[in-house]
């Protein structure tokens, strides 16, 4: 469990740790920051809480009572070409504006890994002489230059328990970690919860239908807090990050160990991101207290088709979900009754 | 700390045009006094900036900082002020370096928008070596009036580094 617990930190140290830059963006205040943190950060936010709607169920059909299955899984949410990159729009700030206003394409965190001297400059409170400051734009990590594609990771284990009415409950969690990286240091939580409930027993037209039909609800929360100095430990960035889902699932058994799944449904992806602490900026002689809290929510359908392989009580899955970020999930679990 | 997965790694330019306020007073003209004000000595350090302040310490290449230009302005002049000067001169040092003359100003003193000091590549050498050396510039600026004044001169003297810190992690 804590080598997976590490490994999850570690996938998503990367975006943690650009959080040590988040003081930069204040420089031009707090409304342009958001701004400019919602654009930078978006595809991290979106893939985050799309991953988590993934994987929940992999068969239509719950559990009989008491009957249960523990999966561990995968889902890599697939962030599109059009994401690498946001279009500043001057019109969207109001003490912010670009060196050069024909250099408006600005790298999101999954943009191409740039030196800063080939980044386009945004200048915080042009024309002010005390405190007109100019920044290259934060450069993107450059997965892609890597691995061939951009895309955010989102391990989990869950465990799915049968209940009465046909019904499952689900939980996936992963208990509060502690991780430290010299002066850095990253705690990171997650919990979830969801609910598959055959609709057969209240349709009598499917009554006897040769395949199953379930509803299926989830919500996931995955919090992380990075204190990039453990030294000022006031200064905190705090991410929270939620995936809810509704779907109609529906599955078919072939000889028994074959099982073919998919749905239909709505995903939504929350996100709080607050800086918390004190921050001293050029154009402010006090210091900037808690300068940072904005949610950013998004919506999508979703549809899903995917193969379960039913091996004694071993089962190995994997689907592919088309909805704004695309999300290709994998697992291999027990599954009892 | 930060990380990436290009070899570019993470990085910022950071760019500030940083003023260095001079207060000129100079007594008129009393018999036996010497025209001329002491030499006024400002210290600069990059830390005095605060978006200079957390690159400081991953300030490592010489190449990490850039001397973009150096300006003046000269501002609280009256038109009793305004009178010849031999010559305004800067010069730059460390602690541990020899003061090198980089700025010389000739003329009327009268006020002046901020303009180009005609600091050439050599001058921002000199200051961008000591920069990245000390982190830390003296800057000594001398009056020399061709003619006595007749009043108190009180005037402001500001000069201007526009530094860019080239931060790579």
């Amino acid at each position: 469990m804590k080598k997976l617990i590490l490994f999850f930190t570690l996938v998503y140290a990367p975006f943690l740790s650009q959080s040590q830059s988040l003081d930069v963006f204040i420089e031009g205040g707090v409304d342009d920051a958001e701004e400019l943190l919602k654009n930078y950060f978006e595809p991290a936010f979106l893939g985050f809480g799309y991953g988590l709607t993934n994987n929940w169920a992999n068969t239509a059909k719950p559990h009989q009572p008491l009957g249960f299955d523990v999966t561990l899984s995968l889902s890599v949410a697939y962030v599109p070409e059009k994401a690498t990159f946001f279009t500043f729009n001057p019109n969207d700030y109001s003490n912010v504006t670009l060196a050069d206003p024909s250099k408006d394409q600005l790298p999101t965190i999954f943009g191409p890994n740039l030196d800063a001297d080939d980044i386009p400059e945004i200048v915080f409170n042009e024309g002010q002489q005390e405190s007109e400051v100019t920044f290259s734009s934060p450069t993107g990590l450059g997965m892609e230059e890597v691995i061939g594609f951009n895309a955010v990771p989102a391990p989990m284990i869950q465990a799915g328990l049968g209940l009465i009415k046909e019904t499952d409950l689900k939980i996936r969690t992963i208990p509060t970690y502690t991780y430290k990286n010299g002066d850095t240091e990253v705690k990171l939580g997650m919990l979830g919860f969801g609910i598959l409930h055959d609709m057969k027993q209240h349709v009598p037209a499917f009554a006897f239908a040769p395949f199953e039909l379930s509803l299926l609800a989830g919500f996931s929360r995955i919090s992380v807090e990075t204190t990039p100095d453990i030294n000022t430990p006031g200064n905190v960035t705090r991410l929270s990050v939620k995936g809810a889902t509704l779907q109609v699932l529906g599955s078919k058994d072939f000889v028994k160990i074959i099982t073919l799944y998919g749905g239909v449904g709505l995903n939504g992806a929350f996100t709080r991101v607050r800086l918390d602490g004190s921050y001293e900026i050029e154009s402010s002689l006090q210091p900037l207290v808690d300068p940072i809290d904005f949610k950013f929510s998004n919506f999508s359908p979703r549809a899903t088709v995917g193969v379960k392989l039913n091996l004694a009580i071993i089962t190995i899955n994997a689907d592919y979900t088309v909805q704004k970020y695309n999300t290709l999930s994998m697992g291999v679990g027990v599954s009892v009754r | 700390m930060f990380a990436s997965c290009g070899d570019a790694g993470i990085g910022f330019n950071i760019t500030r045009n940083v003023p260095i306020i001079f207060r000129v007073a100079v007594p008129g003209n009393d018999p036996g006094v010497e025209i001329n004000p002491p030499a006024f000595t400002q210290t600069f350090r990059l830390s005095d900036v605060s978006a200079f302040k957390d690159a400081l310490s991953d300030l490592a290449e010489s190449d990490a900082v850039t001397v973009n230009s150096v300006t003046y302005s000269i501002t609280d002049v009256s038109a009793e002020e305004e009178v010849e000067l031999d010559e305004i001169s800067l010069s730059v040092a460390s602690e541990v370096t020899q003061q090198r003359s980089v700025l010389a100003i000739t003329g009327k003193l009268q006020n002046t928008s901020e303009k180009p000091a005609g600091v050439n590549d050599a001058e921002a050498g000199t200051i961008k070596q000591i920069l990245t050396t000390y982190k830390e510039v003296d800057n000594t600026l001398t009056f020399d009036f061709a003619e006595v004044p007749t009043s108190d001169l009180n005037f402001t003297f500001t000069l201007y580094y526009n530094i860019t810190l080239r931060v790579r992690y």
